[in-house]
């Protein structure tokens, strides 16, 4: 699990701000505060880190994450630690992309590798020189390691420094999606937006019985009147519907359940797939779904965590959600819009919300809808 | 078996573990069933009346509150017998937790017979698991840790588990041998069982 993430000129996110994240993280914070910003770092580290090269800047587009205008050097700093671990980069303007100036993965007090011009006693270290993330490109898709990272305990270092990263989704459902039928595929995947819950149910149903058993149980447990998740072939060639069955028989297909049921039938789809320590980011997953199941939903999230060290940042406007996370105020943290980007705390750093908390029974939930959670810049 | 019903912080957590806790010691009992949830201390007390009155009218005889008393518990007294509840319910942050719940419960449940018992384990309910759990001697005791927040990280750890996880670890605790002679020592728990005592049980006895 990661412990914080760092973030520095990445997007509207100005002077560096850390992070803490817990098993659930809660992102609070106005309408343009920053939360998706923060969401969106699995994926630029993904699509972005790895391929910023040392000397060459191909990659343009990512160029439009870096903040204008920038503070300080102008660059933009990446960072996460683990339990045991720490990385680093630095990425810079170059022609209309970015580079790669400096990177640094620490162990405990040991460097295993560093490359940064700008600090050269962080090289007192094993300097390997590696530019890392390109050797790296889907380590955890047929992986594509370069002989150079040879050593098999770097390789692994590297590789669990990488992991929640890698293998981070992103998770903004769209209800269009959720109401189109799947393609059928050889390797179905549930999409960011919810496309493919379809297609991948239908490989649960054939060789992974544990998972759909899982989703039924949760479906009948939060959804009173519903028996099961079934898949069938839709009227269009190569395409799979879901249908949800209920108790008295009755079937209904995508166009004809409510939002809040698709919804909540695919964050259940995402939390029973996040594979183990998987980072998930998820926008508000309260969307169009009841307060007593969004609890629930919570509850899932949190059963992801014990089974399988899963971690989740939540981004959220829902006083309900919040609530459930009364009693760790170290995990809600709050965002908001300073002149120099985004400025990020947490509730239990903030001693008069505490106080509020602790001395007057205040809820989280409380604090938001009266304003309180939100002060000004 | 006799249906109560349950206005506590958490229906799947603190509902189950009062449940069993009603069932030793009192009769066999079932929770009513509504959809109407709880969160937190406030929320309890503001929406208690209304909460026992649709209870009433849905014909449910028996009802059990129960909130910790957690938060500025450093001001909170723990429950005295010469309380006066309307002094005490003047000063909902500060005043006895006891008396604040008393204060809203609708008449129809005093009368003619009292039917709704009140549970405020001090400081939270994890202090009676934690007791019962027997860690290492806690210097202050358990009771004298005043963080909610602290209290429920000495039970279940730093990350709060999944509801069922807590309600089988709780459960876990009050199953062990001699678990409720041993929370008779804490006077929290002690004037919860005085209540359960007096209710008239359901077999007229």
């Amino acid at each position: 699990m990661l412990r914080t993430i760092t973030l520095r000129n990445y997007k509207i996110f100005g002077v560096e701000q850390t992070i803490p994240l817990s098993p659930i993280t809660v992102l609070v914070g106005p309408n343009n505060s920053g939360k998706s910003c923060l969401m969106s770092v699995g994926e630029f580290v993904k699509r972005g880190v790895a391929n910023a090269r040392s000397e060459v800047a191909p990659y343009p587009t990512l160029s439009r994450s870096l903040r204008r205008p920038a503070v300080g050097d102008g660059a933009m700093g990446l960072a996460w630690e683990g339990e045991d671990f720490a990385y680093s980069t630095v990425l810079e303007p170059s022609g209309d992309g970015l580079r790669r100036r400096a990177e640094v993965l620490r162990y405990g007090e040991s460097v295993v590798f560093s490359d940064d011009p700008v600090r050269p006693a962080e090289s007192a270290g094993p300097i390997t020189s590696i530019a890392l993330s390109h050797r790296l490109q889907r380590p955890f898709a047929g992986a594509t390691i370069e002989p150079r990272l040879h050593d098999t305990a770097l390789k692994s270092q590297v590789e669990r420094a990488f992991q929640s990263m890698w293998g981070s989704r992103l998770v903004k459902l769209s209800i269009d999606r959720l109401r189109e039928d799947s393609k059928t595929t050889t390797s179905p995947t549930l999409g960011m937006d919810g496309a493919g819950i379809g297609a991948v149910l239908s490989l649960w149903r054939g060789f992974d019985p544990d998972r759909s058993d899982q989703l039924d149980a949760v479906l009948r447990e939060c959804l009173p009147e519903a028996k099961r998740a079934l898949v069938s072939p839709a009227d269009e060639a190569e395409r799979l519907r879901i249908w949800i069955e209920q108790k008295d028989g009755q079937k209904f297909a995508p166009e004809e359940l409510s939002d809040g049921v698709l919804f909540f039938l695919a964050l259940a789809m995402h939390a029973i797939d996040a594979p183990p320590g998987a980072l998930i980011f998820i926008e508000e997953p309260e969307q169009s779904i009841h307060p007593l199941r969004v609890r629930q939903i919570v509850d899932l999230f949190r059963r992801a965590v014990a089974a399988r060290g899963c971690q989740f940042v939540l981004a959220t406007h829902s006083a309900t959600l919040l609530d459930e996370f009364r009693d760790e105020p170290e995990a809600i943290i709050l965002l908001r819009r300073g002149p120099e980007g985004t400025l990020v705390t947490s509730i239990a750093r903030e001693p008069r919300l505490m106080e509020a908390l602790e001395e007057h029974h205040a809820t989280p939930g409380e604090l938001l809808i009266n304003g309180f959670l939100n002060p000004p810049s | 078996m006799t249906v109560v019903a349950l206005a506590c912080e958490n229906f799947d957590y603190d509902g189950a573990v009062f449940l069993h806790l009603l069932s030793c010691l009192w009769a066999p009992v079932e929770p009513w069933v509504t959809p109407i949830r709880f969160q937190g201390r406030n929320h309890v007390l503001k929406y208690l009346p209304t909460f026992l009155s649709v209870a009433f009218d849905a014909g449910v005889q028996y009802a059990l509150v129960a909130i910790d008393n957690d938060g500025g518990a450093r001001r909170h007294p723990e429950h005295e017998p010469q309380h006066r509840v309307e002094e005490q319910a003047s000063d909902p942050d500060d005043g006895c937790a006891v008396c604040c719940v008393e204060h809203v419960i609708p008449s129809e449940w005093r009368e003619p017979a009292r039917r709704c018992c009140v549970a405020v384990p001090v400081q939270t309910l994890e202090t009676w698991l934690l007791y019962l759990r027997g860690d290492p001697p806690l210097t202050p005791s358990p009771e004298q840790v005043y963080s909610r927040t602290k209290l429920k990280k000495m039970f279940f750890g730093p990350s709060m588990p999944p509801v069922a996880t807590r309600r089988e670890q709780a459960l876990l605790m009050l199953q062990s041998p001699h678990a409720l002679d041993r929370l008779r020592a804490l006077r929290s728990f002690r004037h919860f069982e005085a209540q359960v005592a007096a209710w008239p049980r359901p077999d007229g006895t």
